[in-house]
């Protein structure tokens, strides 16, 4: 054994899982090497890292679960996002909170960012919605620091971060489904029209059945309007609680199937859930420390902290569990042979 | 969904005849004029979503100089996914060049 050999097999060794696949990849390294190359270049190091890491993530079903939580992701924030804009258009303006161009405030450029990411998202579901996505994330995060520069109310945190929560999971479902001729996982694929039209269903949804019964969209200039205060500590656990239940169903009726993936959908939704609840926990944490009934700053980021850290080391203990388990391979090809229906794409 | 570049070469490459994974990184490399550059790592990782797909088969093994060689051959399903997106494409160009030659000769009578 060459030592060009010796540290391509370790480094095979380190980043694929074990399998007779790891033999064909170091054999192909060695042919595709120049002569007399000692050490793998370090382009050779991130493609044999990158190629195990996503090796290890399709293994474990992660990839398609993720793609579902983010059809469920792009839903809600779509929803909150139309809820949010009528209520930047329709709140009446003060002395204290003189507006921002025909918004309440730079949050109204905020939610026309997240509502043009679901328009792009029905035309072309792929790259441009990634960066009509990525554009609305930065608006997110970029509304604190320029309200706070030019002196302008704007949305509050636990506002902003369960959007920014559902816009981070939502990018996944902008990574193609799997190709190929798929039976019945292709009617929950990402890519299909029907599921596309569903987050701009949604953004109706709140408009029809809760702007415009309630009156916020004819109200006179004069009379106070709905402000994200008053709406959001109903709404928000609301849609927290949705989202919850409708992940748990969606699992639930996988599993029946033998489609395991809404696991991965749940675990994936933990971080967005857990923003939506973000003002509940924190009033509570107040409630329970200090007696007062509105939430503290503390409590809401000390929670928001917690919630950013507990949701994603819950999913990367799954996967760590999950990896460890014993997965049975076709010796000649490396694919799943357990169970012959999971070779269909997202399973 | 059209196929991405990369993968439309590899179900081409192997619409002629199984290939190994060396032999596929040069097959693509020449199938796009250089474009190309699949990497190892890159090209096993189309090669599982493929076999999971259905669309790409392994064909047999060899040991040649000590290191093993596995050969990959087009499925069915993968000769009609290769047979669909080719005629997609094919579409596309014809009308392409359609245009085209409509303003070459719109342009030309302009002169």
């Amino acid at each position: 054994m060459t030592d060009l050999e010796r540290h391509y097999a370790r480094l095979v060794r380190w980043f694929y899982p074990a399998g007779p696949r790891q033999a064909e990849i170091v054999g192909t390294y060695l042919e595709f090497a120049a002569p007399g190359r000692r050490r793998p270049a370090f382009a050779d190091v991130t493609d044999l890292a990158a190629g195990g890491l996503r090796e290890r993530v399709r293994a474990t079903g992660l990839e398609a679960g993720a793609r579902l939580a983010g059809v469920l992701s792009l839903i809600m924030l779509t929803a909150l996002a139309t809820g949010w804009f009528v209520v930047e258009v329709t709140t009446p303006t003060t002395v204290y909170c003189p507006g921002f161009g025909p918004f309440l405030s730079p949050g109204g450029v905020v939610w026309t960012a997240w509502l043009l990411a679901a328009v792009t998202h029905v035309l072309s579901p792929g790259r441009w919605t990634r960066h009509a996505i990525g554009a609305a994330l930065l608006f997110t995060a970029a509304v604190v620091p320029v309200a706070a520069l030019l002196g302008q109310y704007r949305p509050p945190l636990f506002v902003l971060l369960p959007q920014f929560a559902l816009g981070v999971v939502a990018l996944a479902a902008t990574v193609p489904a799997p190709i190929g001729a798929v039976p019945g996982p292709r009617r929950l694929s990402s890519s299909s029209l029907w599921v596309r039209l569903l987050p701009i269903a949604a953004g109706v949804a709140p408009v029809l059945g809760w702007l415009v019964p309630a009156g916020y969209l004819n109200q006179p200039a004069d009379t106070p309007g709905a402000d994200y205060r008053w709406a959001a500590p109903v709404l928000l656990p609301t849609a927290g609680a949705v989202l919850l239940i409708a992940a748990l169903l969606l699992a639930i009726g996988l599993a029946v199937r033998e489609d395991y993936r809404g696991g991965w959908t749940l675990l994936a939704l933990g971080a967005p859930i857990g923003m939506l609840l973000l003002d509940t926990i924190a009033r509570n944490v107040t409630s329970v420390a200090a007696g007062a009934p509105n939430a503290t700053y503390a409590a809401l980021a000390g929670s928001a902290l917690v919630i950013a850290i507990v949701a994603p080391a819950l999913l990367l203990l799954a996967l760590t569990l999950r990896r460890r388990s014993p997965v049975t391979r076709c010796d000649a090809c490396g694919a799943r042979v357990s169970r012959p229906e999971r070779t269909r794409p997202g399973r | 969904m059209p196929l991405r570049e990369p993968t439309f070469l590899i179900l081409t490459a192997l619409a002629g005849e199984p290939l190994h994974g060396y032999g596929l990184i040069a097959e693509v490399d020449r199938l796009s004029e250089g474009r190309i550059a699949l990497r190892p790592g890159t090209l096993y990782g189309a090669l599982d979503r493929l076999t999971d797909a259905g669309l790409v088969e392994a064909d047999r093994e060899e040991t040649v100089d000590g290191r093993l060689r596995r050969y990959y051959r087009l499925s069915t399903p993968g000769a009609t996914v290769l047979a669909e997106e080719t005629e997609r494409m094919r579409r596309n160009v014809e009308a392409a060049s359609s245009r085209l030659r409509v303003r070459a000769e719109l342009a030309g009578g302009m002169v």
